[in-house]
């Protein structure tokens, strides 16, 4: 519990390295019976950058699983004792994924999930205005996904009022 | 004896001379074209234009660089996530002096734009875009701006870690944009994420739509630079402004084979000098 892994998975198999993500996750505990977990999109909130974590990982602790039609999962041990950072720009984020430093205009975005039969499988992702609290106590102020730099709260967000069908 | 072969070898040469005229006089007669290039190289210019006057001309000649090289980089280049990297090595480590080529490409792209900032400023600083060619001043930042969109989007194509993360924040920076900005990012991107079809489309803008833009906006720049004349430099101790147009008058000007047009449009701004 409370142990994060930074995990690098393909949204696309068919289309190969091009569509590599990785998301951070923790594993927070039991939630109303079901297991709870905070998974954080690695793309920065400023323009769009692979945020990194602010400590050490651990690659001697990697996990690799083939989950089928070409899918591979790499789950790598780490400690974002600091946080997350972002190498581009400087924008900094704490672990829930709140802006604490730079550029970003809002936190992190966060993957929807689910658990099939002892799977977690992860859904589409969404961005976050906020999160207080943390772990599963977490409250996340959560909206429909927008770009990198674009507000979604504030007077700023009068400039993004549509985002185009995906 | 010396007489008579020369007046033999002129005979040859009268043949000669009628041989090679007799195609150019055929495409004179159908296309007005030779007549077009001798009034476009013997037209007139300020005699007192410097070096300072070159740096359009080196403009032109680093983008034809660039258009040369990019056709040969072209054969060889895949716009495929899977084979562009790879296909870059190729002509950097294989294709015969391919890594010339490609240098030349890369390091004439920072030429090209490093001239096209010197040639404007050679052009405000002379206050050469004032009346009669602000629609060339006009033109010519379209063309910067096409310049600055062909280094943007061949940015990406050598498809390694610099290239895909700086076109990642600049199509993210695009999307910012108020209101469109979400719909700019996505029709660069080709869809809601980066992918294969991203790097068909960049090269495709970058080497057919915006280099076909770039030679219409030159024909149209360099029409406009024939018809208007070449400006003076501002310490020329040859009258400027309404004198200018006076000049044309008496024939003795700097362009006055654009008399007629740089006369008619002065009246039509009621233009008070003759």
């Amino acid at each position: 519990m409370g142990e994060w892994k930074i995990v690098h998975f393909f949204l696309d198999p068919n289309q190969g390295d091009v569509t590599r993500r990785t998301a951070y996750i923790r594993y927070n505990g039991p939630l109303n019976g079901a297991p709870s977990f905070t998974i954080i999109s690695n793309r920065c909130a400023h323009l769009g950058c692979p945020v990194q974590p602010n400590g050490p990982s651990f690659p001697d602790q990697t996990k690799s699983i083939d989950t089928g039609g070409g899918q591979h999962v790499t789950l790598i041990k780490m400690l974002p004792a600091g946080g997350f950072g972002c190498p581009c720009h400087g924008g900094q984020y704490d672990q829930e994924g709140n802006r604490t430093a730079g550029p970003p205009v809002r936190s992190l975005d966060r993957y929807e999930y689910s658990i099939r039969n002892g799977h977690l499988i992860l859904g589409k992702t969404f961005s976050v205005a906020k999160v207080k609290g943390s772990g599963k106590d977490a409250i996340i102020y959560r909206y429909r996904l927008a770009g990198p730099g674009q507000h979604i709260t504030g007077w700023e967000q009068i400039f993004y009022p549509l985002q185009p069908p995906q | 004896m010396a007489v008579s072969a020369r007046t033999r070898k002129s005979a040859r040469l009268q043949r000669l001379e009628a041989a090679i005229n007799y195609p150019i006089d055929w495409l004179e007669e159908r296309s007005g074209l030779v007549g077009g290039l001798r009034y476009f190289l013997f037209r007139k210019v300020p005699g007192d234009s410097n070096w300072f006057h070159t740096l359009g001309s080196a403009t032109l000649t680093a983008f034809l660089v660039q258009a040369t090289t990019g056709v040969i980089l072209a054969m060889y280049y895949k716009p495929e996530p899977k084979t562009a990297y790879a296909s870059i090595q190729h002509i950097t480590n294989d294709v015969t002096l391919g890594w010339l080529v490609r240098g030349m490409h890369k390091w004439g792209a920072s030429v090209f734009i490093i001239l096209l900032f010197f040639h404007m400023a050679r052009v405000f600083l002379f206050g050469a875009y004032k009346y009669p060619r602000e629609l060339n001043w006009i033109v010519g930042v379209l063309l910067l701006v096409m310049g600055m969109a062909e280094g943007f989007t061949g940015y990406l194509l050598p498809w390694d870690q610099t290239s895909y993360w700086a076109t990642v924040v600049g199509i993210n920076l695009n999307g910012t944009v108020p209101f469109l900005g979400p719909y700019i990012a996505q029709f660069l991107r080709g869809g809601a994420e980066i992918g294969p079809d991203t790097l068909a489309r960049f090269y495709s803008i970058h080497m057919l739509l915006i280099p076909g833009a770039i030679f219409a906006l030159i024909g149209l720049h360099l029409y406009l630079v024939v018809r208007l004349g070449v400006s003076s430099p501002p310490w020329s101790k040859e009258a400027a402004g309404a004198d200018w147009v006076e000049e044309q008058v008496t024939t003795n000007g700097r362009s006055g084979l654009t008399q007629p047009a740089a006369r008619s449009s002065w009246r039509r701004n009621g233009g008070d000098a003759e």
